[in-house]
């Protein structure tokens, strides 16, 4: 089972690094989970606001400096740690909540690191609880993100165009099935996957190429129903390989702290405790109604 | 302590050259500087102290090149003599090394030392001698005599508290320890002798050897091989090694030419695959590695350049393939797994056990197949595939598992009959791990291994086929550990994660830039990417894990929070936290009749901050109520995004409510009155 505990508490102390050091070190600590490919593990770690890589102009990462995030609308003060996770600060954090009356809760996640989360009676103790740690305090992270991520035609406007490329490809994307099909030739336009070291995905639509985001090609070939929201449980449910581009799951996975978790009975993903303001327009920007 | 003896005769009247006066602290602090580092981490470090490093060092302290000598074999002859017995201050500071100490008082003493012993170097008349180094030793101790001072028989217990220094106090990170004595007879002389075996200059070279050895980081050679290279590599005309260096390789004592094979064995476990260029720095040359793709069903290769992390494909037959093979070693290309590249990576060697594919020119096919019956496991397989060049054919499904000797491809010869190497672990630096994440030993090949021992403890013997040990499992203590696997030795060090908290810095290293346009904002790139700004420019923002970082002018406004409040009241209005934050509705539909079933609709407000209170004004009452059941206190800070401050103020000093308040968002409130009052005071 992937300890993503352990490659936290690693990038957590090395601070930064190149895209082949933190495949090596997830494939230390992979065991023998599946869903334990460095992408993935990537894409989890940024999705939790812990870690951010960049593609260009070289593959690397840093881990985020340490934050306390309010989660957005709840009925009681509540935040939780995003970023780095030195061992020290977890130690102050201890102290320094049971001194402050801040109540720790670590919730173990199947397929991301453990959640943090912090909750008081008293807003104040939170803010004074970031002070102690001398470590940043934000108010309502999902919620400007949400409001300042770009619509869905920016995103594919700002793709790279590339030329056809020289070797094949080794997946293309089924927008009716909503799935991978292993190919080696190019079949008309779509979205195709190629080998590389980091994700690489091409769009080819009217006759050109663009270099994309997985999640902004498959984005772009979706119909406008894929996404449902439960406004009274605050649940949005995501059909299963839907996921939503990595700053769009991380406005909702900082509404509640927690990742995605999945339903086996209807194969989605479902993100809880999203308020509806932030579920419309991420959906809105996606394109997606509710 | 040893007393000393009346042969130790100190010239009390030494008439030193007039040199500029440095302290002995100052020496022992600078030169334990610039040996012992945080750049050493995980890394052999050596002391090696000659000319040339003194007056570096002495130009750090203020010297000329030509005074830095004679003021330091000055300054620690003062020390050395400043008690009696001589050194006795030395030899207290190596004993009682505490381990909170910066740097060891003795690192210069024993700099000292090898300073004697690089003299030796260029003392083509005496050699090598221990005779001789005590002669070199006794010119800079200014002592009329010949032979050992008795007291130096303790400076072994300074070399280890060096070792100990640096690999139980700091673990590794300013460096791994390569002192030994040597010879078992005069280990006095052997511990700074090993640490001038080797010249930095020479040391640089070996990457070249390695090379030349086609071996790959993370090999562990057996000591018999790598001796067996080693000759031949230091007796061939291009062996780019200083003639001091060849002589000690190929005609050095026994215990000198062991001493040397663990040093090129530390360096061999430090080395990355960097190798030094014309200009003698050193530089990384593992920058573009061919690796070809099969695609099986289509019965095709693709070929690629991996370079910086990525696979740039490559159109048509890579240039390796533009010429006809002239020797059969070039007629044999291997492909295998590549630490960072992965599958089907060109290799130098091939591994034993391991799983290859093989392109082989036709001039030495008949040659390799019959070499594949012998040597490899009958898994292997000729394969035709459009993009293989033409005149190679492709073997897939090579495993090796039998060691054939003088074979005409380089690339196939392998080291032995086991293959030993470290797979996995957390690597915080080259040869360090975090503890509790350390890698597994993976031993493979037909030959067995009994003893295997982890820091003198045994482990489980290799019989053959593959044996993994995951050494993890032994609950290793923090610091330096050796493994032993036949005549084969790697250390390595663990650490426990020590990582201050990293404060937030003003532009983010990797975030997602976004420019404000008129309505909303536009992505400056596809995804995040490293920012290369020293400040944060106006007009863009830039989001980084949880934070939005930009002028406050650009920041995103607030999504809109839906408020639902009973209808029939004729004012409406929501506070926010930060002074003027404030939305007020005047509701021009109120109607008298029918109050009570009016109030059960509701009325819907979206409003553009986090709202805190709610005031509904009746025709005779107003009533204050909180939208939170934890209402959060103000900030003091007035906005600027809502400018309606008057209003604000006006709102919280108002004392004619009907409060419907739990006791602690009174005590809320009343902190929001007080802010509106000196927020009024000051206006």
């Amino acid at each position: 089972m992937m300890d993503y505990n352990a490659i936290l508490l690693y990038l957590s102390e090395v601070g930064e690094g190149s895209w082949a050091q933190f495949k090596r070190a997830v494939a230390s600590v992979r065991g023998e989970s599946r869903s334990g490919d460095a992408a993935n593990v990537a894409r989890v770690m940024s999705a939790l606001g812990h870690v951010e890589f960049a593609w260009q102009p070289e593959a690397r990462w840093t881990i985020c400096p340490p934050v306390l995030v309010i989660l957005p609308r709840r009925p009681e003060p509540t935040a939780i740690l995003c970023g780095q996770r030195p061992p020290v600060l977890l130690e102050t954090l201890q102290t320094v909540a049971a001194q402050g009356h801040v109540f720790i809760e670590q919730s173990p996640q199947l397929d991301g690191p453990t959640v943090i989360q912090l909750r008081t009676t008293r807003w104040e103790a939170l803010e004074q609880l970031a002070d102690e740690l001398h470590i940043r305090f934000v108010h309502n992270a999902a919620e400007y993100l949400a409001s300042c991520l770009p619509e869905l035609d920016a995103l594919v406007a700002i793709s790279p165009h590339s030329p056809h490329p020289v070797v094949p490809p080794i997946n293309r994307f089924e927008p009716q099935l909503q799935r991978w099909k292993e190919v080696s030739q190019v079949n008309g336009d779509g979205l195709y996957q190629y080998e590389n070291f980091y994700p690489d995905y091409r769009l080819f639509c009217d006759r050109q190429w663009r270099i994309v985001a997985k999640e902004i090609g498959i984005y772009t070939l979706l119909s406008p129903k894929m996404w449902s929201y439960n406004s009274e449980q605050q649940l949005l449910c995501i059909p299963k390989g839907l996921l939503p581009p990595v700053l769009f799951q991380r406005a909702l996975v900082l509404s509640s702290g927690y990742l995605a978790t999945f339903d086996q009975v209807d194969n989605t993903w479902v993100y809880r405790d999203v308020p509806s303001a932030i579920a419309s327009a991420l959906g809105r920007k996606l394109k997606q109604t509710l | 302590m040893s007393s000393p003896s009346s042969q130790d005769v100190l010239n009390t009247q030494i008439d030193f050259p007039k040199s500029t006066r440095i302290s002995y602290t100052a020496w022992n602090e600078a030169i334990a500087n610039h040996f012992f580092n945080p750049s050493k981490n995980g890394q052999p470090v050596y002391l090696q102290v000659d000319l040339d490093a003194i007056q570096l060092i002495g130009q750090q302290l203020g010297l000329q090149p030509e005074e830095a000598e004679t003021s330091f074999i000055q300054a620690v002859n003062q020390y050395i003599f400043a008690t009696t017995p001589p050194a006795t201050n030395i030899i207290v500071s190596a004993k009682y090394m505490t381990r909170n100490e910066q740097h060891p008082e003795f690192i210069a003493f024993l700099a000292f030392c090898v300073l004697a012993a690089s003299r030796m170097e260029r003392d083509n008349e005496h050699g090598v001698s221990a005779a001789n180094y005590y002669i070199r030793l006794n010119e800079m101790l200014r002592l009329d005599r010949v032979g050992r001072p008795s007291w130096f028989a303790d400076t072994i217990t300074a070399w280890q508290k060096l070792k100990e220094w640096l690999h139980e106090v700091h673990q590794g990170c300013y460096g791994i320890a390569t002192a030994q004595p040597l010879n078992p007879v005069h280990p006095y002389v052997g511990y700074p002798q090993s640490q001038c075996l080797l010249r930095a200059a020479d040391r640089q070279h070996l990457s070249t050897f390695f090379r030349w050895a086609r071996l790959q980081p993370g090999d562990m050679p057996s000591s018999e091989w790598l001796s067996a290279m080693l000759r031949e590599w230091a007796n061939s005309s291009r062996c780019p090694l200083s003639s001091p260096a060849q002589r000690r390789i190929t005609q050095g004592l026994a215990d000198v030419q062991e001493a040397l094979l663990t040093i090129i064995a530390l360096e061999l476990q430090a080395w990355d695959g960097s190798s030094i260029n014309e200009s003698n720095s050193v530089k990384r040359t593992e920058q573009s590695v061919l690796r070809m793709t099969i695609h099986s069903a289509a019965r095709e290769v693709s070929w690629y350049d991996y370079q910086a992390e990525a696979l740039l494909p490559i159109p048509g037959v890579p240039p390796l393939f533009s010429h006809v093979p002239t020797t059969p070693s070039e007629a044999v290309i291997v492909f295998g797994n590549h630490p960072d590249a992965g599958q089907w990576t060109l290799i130098p060697r091939a591994t034993l056990g391991a799983e290859h594919v093989l392109l082989v020119h036709e001039s030495q096919i008949s040659a390799v197949r019959e070499f594949l019956k012998q040597a490899a496991l009958p898994t292997w397989q000729e394969r035709t595939f459009r993009g293989i060049p033409p005149g190679w054919h492709c073997f897939r499904g090579v495993e090796l598992v039998r060691v054939i000797p003088r074979l005409p491809w380089d690339s196939l010869q392998l080291h032995d009959n086991v293959t030993v190497r470290f797979e996995g672990g957390l690597i915080l630096e080259r040869n360090m791990y975090m503890v509790g994440f350390e890698p597994n030993l993976v031993i493979d090949g037909p030959g067995s291994v009994d003893s295997i021992l982890l820091d003198q403890q045994p482990l489980p013997a290799h019989t053959g086929g593959r044996t993994v040990i995951s050494l993890a499992q032994y609950c290793l203590q923090p610091g330096y550990h050796v493994i032993n696997v036949g005549s084969r030795t790697r250390s390595f060090v663990t650490r426990n994660p020590h990582r201050p908290v990293i404060t937030t810095q003003a532009v983010p290293q990797i975030a997602y830039p976004l420019r404000r346009v008129v309505h909303g904002y536009f992505p400056e790139s596809t995804s995040q990417t490293i920012v290369d700004s020293q400040s944060i420019q106006p007009g863009t923002i830039y989001v980084s894990g949880s934070i939005i970082y930009g002028h406050s002018e650009d920041l995103p406004e607030l999504l809109p929070y839906t408020i639902l409040a009973p209808d029939g009241f004729k004012n409406y209005i929501i506070l926010g936290r930060h002074p003027g934050e404030i939305y007020e509705y005047r509701n021009t539909l109120v109607v008298r009749k029918e109050q009570q079933a009016i109030r059960q609709r509701s009325l819907s407000f979206d409003v553009p901050f986090e709202p805190q209170w709610l005031i509904k004004a009746g025709r005779r009452k107003t009533y204050l109520s909180a939208l939170q059941l934890y209402v959060q206190p103000p900030t003091y800070t007035p906005t600027d995004k809502h400018v309606q401050l008057e209003s604000w103020i006006y709102t919280v000093v108002r004392k004619s409510y009907i409060k419907r308040l739990n006791p602690e968002q009174t005590a809320i409130w009343q902190l929001y009155a007080s802010a509106g009052a000196r927020l009024k005071a000051v206006r």
